[in-house]
């Protein structure tokens, strides 16, 4: 008798710490795997579609000497150093058609571009090329270093949702 | 009892739940990710290396960079900013980092940024120190003529030579076994009428000439003559060795052997020693002629020959009015290409009769590269018999051996180093010749020409070895009765040249011996006529040095500043003339093989400061957090 009833203490404690040990896995799992981090996961997207496009900004685009009707990559550099013709075509491209930028650089985000001392087309300065955040939602800023009118200047893209 | 019952199961739970919630505990200590992403979302590393190595520090907006420019410090504006700042790292740190901040005057960012040449931090922007950074992410980009080893600017200098004075050259002309009477194994006395003709170069300085006359028996009576004048007449014991200088001029010269009882042995040269301004000499030769003789039937001569390159015909042409019967040998192997009888004069064997007959002696033409053969004719039956001039074998090859750009064709003598066993009088059964072969120098052929010695009728052994290769071995190759030439090229076989020393050696049975004085060997090879760049200077002005030449003549060379001491070990000028003095110095004795004067030496010097070379440092901008 003494003996019986060890044992079914034994089992009934087993059971219950079974039904604990397996809820802690269950509640783990949601949390650490399927529990998105959205703001940081959301950062993480940014910041690397952001790193994307300042890529392409940053390159000499595709065809080399592209124009708004054969654009497939909207690239500004020539030999490493902005070429003031291709940032003319991209800042019309973006005033005329932001929303194709967007398609051709593959990204559902908005996107902001400006340096460290204004872009001048047509010896008009202009603040950025872009979509200017006004309602912006977690909004991540790329820097780059680039050489515009024999001057390294930064670069910047902001990129937002 | 039962009340001690029921606190125990109560003990029991709790203790179960606590281990529950420890494994519980521990399991989420273990399996939360306790790593966290590392990795450094920029590109501003590859940015800062490929902006500052596309533009230029003459184009740059700074007005710092201008006022470097015209204070000095900066010389050439075409130089990238990335070189620039380079530069300054070697000779001024501090204004390589002033240049590199000021230029970067713009970046402003959170992530830690360095840039280093070498090892030397020569920029940074940082909030953590990269000591203890836990992930550092590096752009690279080598530049050249940068280097902590030397100074940043500096010389380097080429030499070569554009012409020459003169170089000291070789013309030999080489006898043949060639005589009358001939039984089938030797000559039989015969009155013989032999001519060698002598075409030394029209431009050409003769220095030293002598005759080795080895005739066809022991003790026999010759008349030796050179343009007509008589230079010898009485009984030559085993040879003789006679100075011709006064007596050959350039161009056409004719020497001629009178006997009365017999001619050539084989082992008998001309040998012209000549200064020519010809920087090239040397040319593949595709016709041999055959000497004049004039004799009693059956004569007999045989035409040594040595090609490298691939043969692809041949044809052989002789002038007689008696019939001609044509072999070729190769070692001891014979093959009879035919017997004709001439057409106005004429005897002609073509490449087809020729090629078919070595077949069928189990020969092809490849069998007669890169060693000695012998294209054999005998002519006449009885009474006097003529081989006339324009006698000759002709030889096609499918490739000609031709002289490298820029270099020069040498011909030197190779002596004599030891010899064992003499077997009479200067005939050794033992010799050993040893040459050098210069650095970066192309041999062509090292060939021989032998005074041989054969007492009695039996055969014995003979072995001749290049650099301890054996080249010919008999037994069991063929014994060759007369054993007057032996020469093999690079082709012959693998590592019977190689640079510097060198060795040939023969080896004779009892009865077999070489004379040391009247062989002769003698060594072709290409060498380069100039140097290239090679290390960097502190300076390239030249000076005044002092050449010697194998002529023994001294000439003192002024290049350059005359006044500047000479000191290769910091003048690039003189360093590049040094390394071209060693390099025509073919057999390293100090002494160089062409004479020169100023104007034949062309100098090129670059200044490294304006054309990078050599030197490289590796930079690199790493980004850390």
């Amino acid at each position: 008798m003494y003996y019986k009833k060890r044992g079914q203490a034994w089992g009934f404690d087993l059971m219950a710490a079974m039904v604990i040990f397996i809820t802690g896995i269950i509640i783990f799992y949601f949390y650490t795997i399927n529990t998105p981090l959205e703001t940081g996961q959301i950062l993480n997207t940014l910041s690397r579609e952001g790193e994307i496009v300042a890529n392409a900004i940053l390159s000499e685009g595709f065809p080399e000497n592209w124009n708004e009707q054969n654009v497939i990559s909207p690239g500004i550099l020539t030999k490493n150093k902005i070429n003031d013709t291709k940032l003319e075509r991209f800042n019309n491209l973006t005033i005329n058609n932001y929303p194709k930028t967007k398609a051709l650089f593959n990204t559902k985000y908005e996107y902001y571009a400006f340096v460290s001392e204004n872009f001048t087309i047509n010896n008009q300065q202009i603040i950025g090329i872009g979509n200017i955040p006004l309602n912006d939602k977690n909004l991540i800023k790329i820097s780059r270093l680039t050489v515009y009118r024999n001057k390294p200047i930064i670069f910047n893209l902001e990129i937002w949702e | 009892m039962g009340i001690k019952i029921k606190s125990r199961q109560g003990v029991f739970f709790s203790i179960d739940a606590l281990i529950a919630l420890g494994i519980i505990i521990s399991v989420i200590i273990i399996l939360y990710p306790s790593t966290k992403d590392t990795k450094i979302e920029s590109n501003l590393h590859y940015d800062v290396i490929s902006s500052l190595s596309s533009l230029k520090i003459g184009e740059v907006d700074n007005s710092y960079i201008n006022s470097l420019i015209s204070q000095g410090y900066i010389n050439d504006t075409n130089k990238s900013v990335l070189e620039q700042i380079g530069e300054f790292s070697v000779i001024n740190p501090d204004l390589a980092r002033a240049l590199a901040s000021s230029v970067l005057s713009e970046l402003k960012t959170n992530t830690n940024i360095g840039i280093w040449y070498g090892n030397k931090l020569i920029y940074g922007l940082n909030k953590t120190p990269i000591e203890t950074a836990d992930n550092i992410e590096t752009a690279r980009q080598t530049i050249s003529g940068i280097g902590d080893e030397g100074p940043s600017t500096g010389f380097v200098s080429k030499a070569w030579l554009k012409k020459i004075e003169s170089k000291k050259t070789l013309l030999v002309i080489r006898g043949d076994l060639m005589c009358g009477k001939w039984t089938g194994t030797y000559c039989g006395p015969a009155q013989t009428d032999l001519i060698y003709n002598i075409d030394i170069p029209l431009n050409s300085t003769i220095l030293n000439a002598f005759w080795l006359a080895e005739p066809t028996w022991v003790g026999q009576p010759t008349k030796l003559t050179i343009n007509s004048d008589q230079i010898y007449n009485g009984d030559i014991q085993y040879y003789v060795i006679l100075n011709i200088t006064q007596y050959l001029h350039p161009g056409k010269n004719i020497a001629v052997l009178n006997s009365t009882t017999g001619g050539d042995d084989g082992a008998s040269h001309i040998v012209i020693e000549y200064n020519t301004s010809d920087l090239q000499t040397f040319v593949q030769q595709d016709k041999f002629y055959f000497n004049n003789l004039i004799t009693r039937a059956k004569l007999y001569q045989e035409k040594g020959i040595i090609i490298q390159n691939p043969i692809n015909s041949m044809f052989v042409q002789i002038n007689t009015s008696d019939a001609v019967t044509l072999s070729i040998r190769v070692g001891a192997a014979n093959a009879t290409i035919g017997t004709k009888s001439p057409q106005n004069g004429i005897v002609n064997f073509t490449s087809a009769e020729i090629l078919g007959n070595l077949t069928q002696k189990g020969l092809s033409y490849s069998s007669l590269n890169n060693k000695y053969f012998f294209v054999v004719v005998q002519i006449g039956q009885a009474g006097s018999v003529k081989l006339d001039e324009n006698s000759y074998v002709e030889i096609q090859t499918s490739s000609q051996t031709e002289i490298p750009f820029g270099s020069i064709d040498i011909t030197q003598e190779i002596k004599i180093n030891q010899t064992l066993n003499k077997l009479q009088n200067t005939f050794y059964r033992n010799l050993v010749w040893k040459f050098f072969l210069p650095q970066n120098s192309i041999p062509i052929i090292a060939d021989w020409q032998l005074g041989w010695l054969w007492t009695g009728n039996s055969i014995t052994a003979q072995t001749a070895k290049a650099n301890g290769i054996t080249l010919y071995n008999s037994p069991p190759d063929p014994f060759i009765p007369a054993f007057s030439r032996f020469g093999y090229t690079p082709n012959t076989a693998s590592g019977v040249f190689k640079e510097k020393e060198n060795n040939f050696t023969l080896d004779f049975g009892s009865n077999y011996a070489v004379s040391n004085e009247s062989s002769y060997g003698a060594l072709t090879y290409f060498i380069r006529s100039f140097v290239n760049f090679d290390g960097t200077f502190n300076k390239a002005k030249g000076g005044i040095r002092t050449i010697e030449f194998e002529t023994g003549e001294t000439k003192q060379f002024s290049i350059g500043d005359p006044t500047d001491p000479w000191d290769p070990s910091i003048d690039a000028v003189d360093d590049a003339v040094e390394r071209l003095i060693a390099q025509l110095d073919a057999d390293k004795n100090g002494k160089i093989d062409v004479i020169l004067k100023e104007d034949n030496l062309e100098i090129e010097t670059l200044d490294i400061s304006g054309v990078p070379y050599l030197w490289s440092t590796e930079v690199q901008v790493r980004i850390w957090n």
